[in-house]
């Protein structure tokens, strides 16, 4: 009897948390407290060394690149599609960018924009028109462009031309993510575009008898992350002035990981936030180098990381949207 | 009377062309391919002796498509057989300092096992997307494989390696192949993981414990996957933990060979469509090295291959919601 109005209780305590964690306040305020908490424990944990004014320069630096691709890859979690590929786009970008960069900088950087493009543009083909599940199509780019990466910088790594390091300024990037965020804000918020995004994630059927031409804007949004990545790839490479064989590797679970942790639910929909790209690059971020700090080992800090990764998504994954879970 | 006769003797050869019609498409294939490294390369591809080598590492990962199999034809994935073999092919090693043979074949096999379950566990509770599940665990499995060996290579003893040459190694993957066979054609756990592969609505309301038998399916999996795990360390002596998602790239040869067998499931035969697709990727693999392209394109060709076979088996239907 006391078992089962233990049981009873315990439901009743796992419904009320669930209730609560359904609510759009609740969803919009608890990646916030996530950072905060984050970052206040780790303070406490490094003696406050993780807010010293080098240590909070040295975090931003790692933060640019992950930020501006991590809004690509918003776009396309909010339509409830993934994409595993962005690691290899961000490595055959920054080669492109590297390669050309010996003549023209801004040649360089719209030369790496089209090589981001030119692979969302194929993952966009075989997700929208032969209607393969968008992860596979991305895992199996993810896979063939990494070989190709391996190919290209098997003698040597490729270098950009050595003054392109001048450009790894504050300024430059700062500039530059905070433009690309501020785009990026307008469109999801102010355009039909960032509505049609969202009512793909909350029901494709629906939205497609609203008039929506979901494929057009589905394989769109892959060139477009596509696009965004190859910028970023200019980012990476004015920081470290060339491209080796793991050039971007990881980089797509990073991007999953940091934008779960900001909230946004695997199957996207209306519940996605522009605020969790924000939230969650900075939580990852701090996360990691936290774990760094205190001493932890890379493999404590993966592992840690997968715990957290897991127990996040349950957190937020949209349960009444799915009715079967695959 | 004899029209009646003439029926069922066509419909008898209908059926039997059918059930064979799948094996000889692929045998085809197999020689189309064969011929055609053949003749790019005639001096260091394609001798009988080289074939019979082709084979017997296409086993290892015909046993791990077997695997992967049960998850797949369910409608789910499983992204953590990589990390699983990785750390199972470490504790064989491992063990079997310690009790010789039955460490080798005990140790992967549990720990195959238990870790599907753990998918499975953790996917049912967690009531989150099977594929993102798996690659989240693999990021742990791949740790606890550096925890294990802390970054040493691990070697299996020159003793230990029988499971790595003929005919051991056929042997154990037969019984593997065999086993699959079994569960798949003659108990529940195969009728109904179609059933919930085609509807999983409509299998619940039938009275199917879908849950339960999800999860059997990552048990089954994992199990495979340890018998995978044998073969493999048998055959290469050594591994190396992973980490940062690099095991990410060994789901990706045993998930051809599942593709190869769910594309030819409708003839009934998809443990000899698993076999022989593994057999295929593996010609087309020692084919390029033959000709002489680097290691490194590999990853590429297996890129390309693995997306056009699931272009060509995926029928894409007008209007179908696919995320």
């Amino acid at each position: 009897m006391t078992d089962l109005q233990n049981s009873v209780e315990i439901n009743g305590v796992k419904n009320k948390i669930q209730r609560y964690l359904e609510k759009p306040i609740a969803r919009s305020i608890l990646p916030v407290v996530g950072l905060v908490v984050v970052l206040v424990m780790f303070t406490m944990l490094t003696g406050g060394k993780i807010i010293s004014p080098l240590n909070v320069t040295l975090l931003l630096d790692e933060v640019y690149v992950l930020m501006i691709a991590s809004i690509g890859v918003f776009f396309i979690m909010t339509m409830g599609c993934l994409d595993f590929s962005q690691g290899s786009i961000l490595g055959i970008a920054s080669i492109v960018f590297s390669y050309l960069s010996g003549f023209n900088i801004l040649l360089a950087i719209v030369g790496a924009i089209i090589a981001g493009a030119i692979i969302g543009a194929i993952n966009g083909f075989f997700h929208v028109k032969r209607k393969i599940p968008s992860f596979i199509v991305t895992i199996c780019t993810m896979f063939l462009f990494r070989g190709l990466i391996a190919y290209l910088t098997t003698n040597s790594p490729v270098y950009a031309v050595s003054d392109i390091l001048n450009y790894n300024t504050v300024t430059v990037k700062l500039i530059s993510t905070g433009v690309i965020l501020l785009i990026a804000f307008l469109i999801f918020h102010f355009t039909k575009l960032g509505i049609y995004l969202k009512a793909i994630g909350a029901g494709e059927i629906g939205s497609r008898f609203a008039g929506v031409d979901v494929d057009k804007i589905k394989w769109l949004m892959y060139i477009v992350a596509g696009m965004i990545t190859g910028f970023a790839a200019f980012i990476n490479v004015i920081e470290v002035g060339s491209v080796t064989a793991s050039g971007g590797s990881m980089f797509e679970t990073e991007i999953l990981i940091a934008l779960v942790l900001g909230g946004l639910p695997i199957t996207g929909g209306v519940m996605a936030r522009f605020s969790n790209i924000i939230t969650g690059v900075l939580t990852y971020k701090v996360l990691s180098a936290g774990l760094n700090m205190i001493g932890l080992t890379t493999q404590t800090q993966q592992l840690i990381e997968g715990i957290i990764f897991l127990l996040v998504v349950a957190l937020f994954s949209d349960r009444k949207s799915l009715h079967i879970i695959k | 009377m004899s029209s009646s006769t003439d029926f069922v003797k066509r419909k008898s050869i209908d059926v039997y062309f059918k059930k064979y019609f799948g094996i000889l498409l692929l045998i085809l294939l197999t020689v189309i391919f064969w011929f055609i490294f053949k003749v790019i390369s005639p001096n260091n591809f394609g001798t009988p002796g080289r074939l019979l080598s082709y084979f017997q590492s296409s086993l290892i990962y015909a046993v791990g498509g077997c695997g992967l199999y049960f998850i797949v034809a369910m409608g789910l994935w499983d992204f953590s057989i990589g990390a699983n073999l990785v750390l199972s092919s470490i504790l064989a090693c491992y063990f079997s300092q310690h009790y010789g043979y039955l460490g080798l074949i005990l140790a992967p096999i549990v720990s195959g096992t238990l870790i599907g379950l753990l998918n499975g566990i953790v996917y049912i509770n967690f009531h989150i997307p099977s594929m993102i599940v798996t690659v989240g665990l693999s990021l742990i499995y791949e740790s606890l494989s550096v925890f294990a060996t802390q970054g040493q290579e691990q070697i299996l003893g020159p003793n230990y390696r029988a499971f790595g040459t003929y005919p051991y190694n056929v042997i154990l993957a037969i019984c593997a192949f065999v086993f699959v066979s079994l569960v798949i054609k003659y108990t529940k756990m195969g009728t109904y993981m179609y059933a919930i592969g085609s509807n999983e609505y409509l299998a619940k309301n039938m009275g199917v414990d879908v849950n339960k038998f999800k999860v059997l399916s990552y048990v089954l999996c994992g199990f495979l996957v340890g018998i995978m795990s044998i073969l493999n360390i048998s055959y290469g002596t050594s591994m190396t933990a992973a980490s940062g998602m690099s095991s990410m790239s060994m789901n990706f040869t045993p998930l051809m060979g599942t593709f190869f067998g769910m594309s030819f499931r409708k003839y009934g035969t998809p443990v000899i469509a698993i076999i022989i697709g593994e057999f295929i990727i593996s010609l087309i693999f020692n084919g390029f090295v033959a000709i002489g392209a680097p290691t490194t394109i590999q990853n590429v060709v297996t890129g390309i291959a693995l997306l056009l076979i699931v272009t060509i088996t995926t029928k894409p239907v007008r209007g179908i919601v696919v995320k």
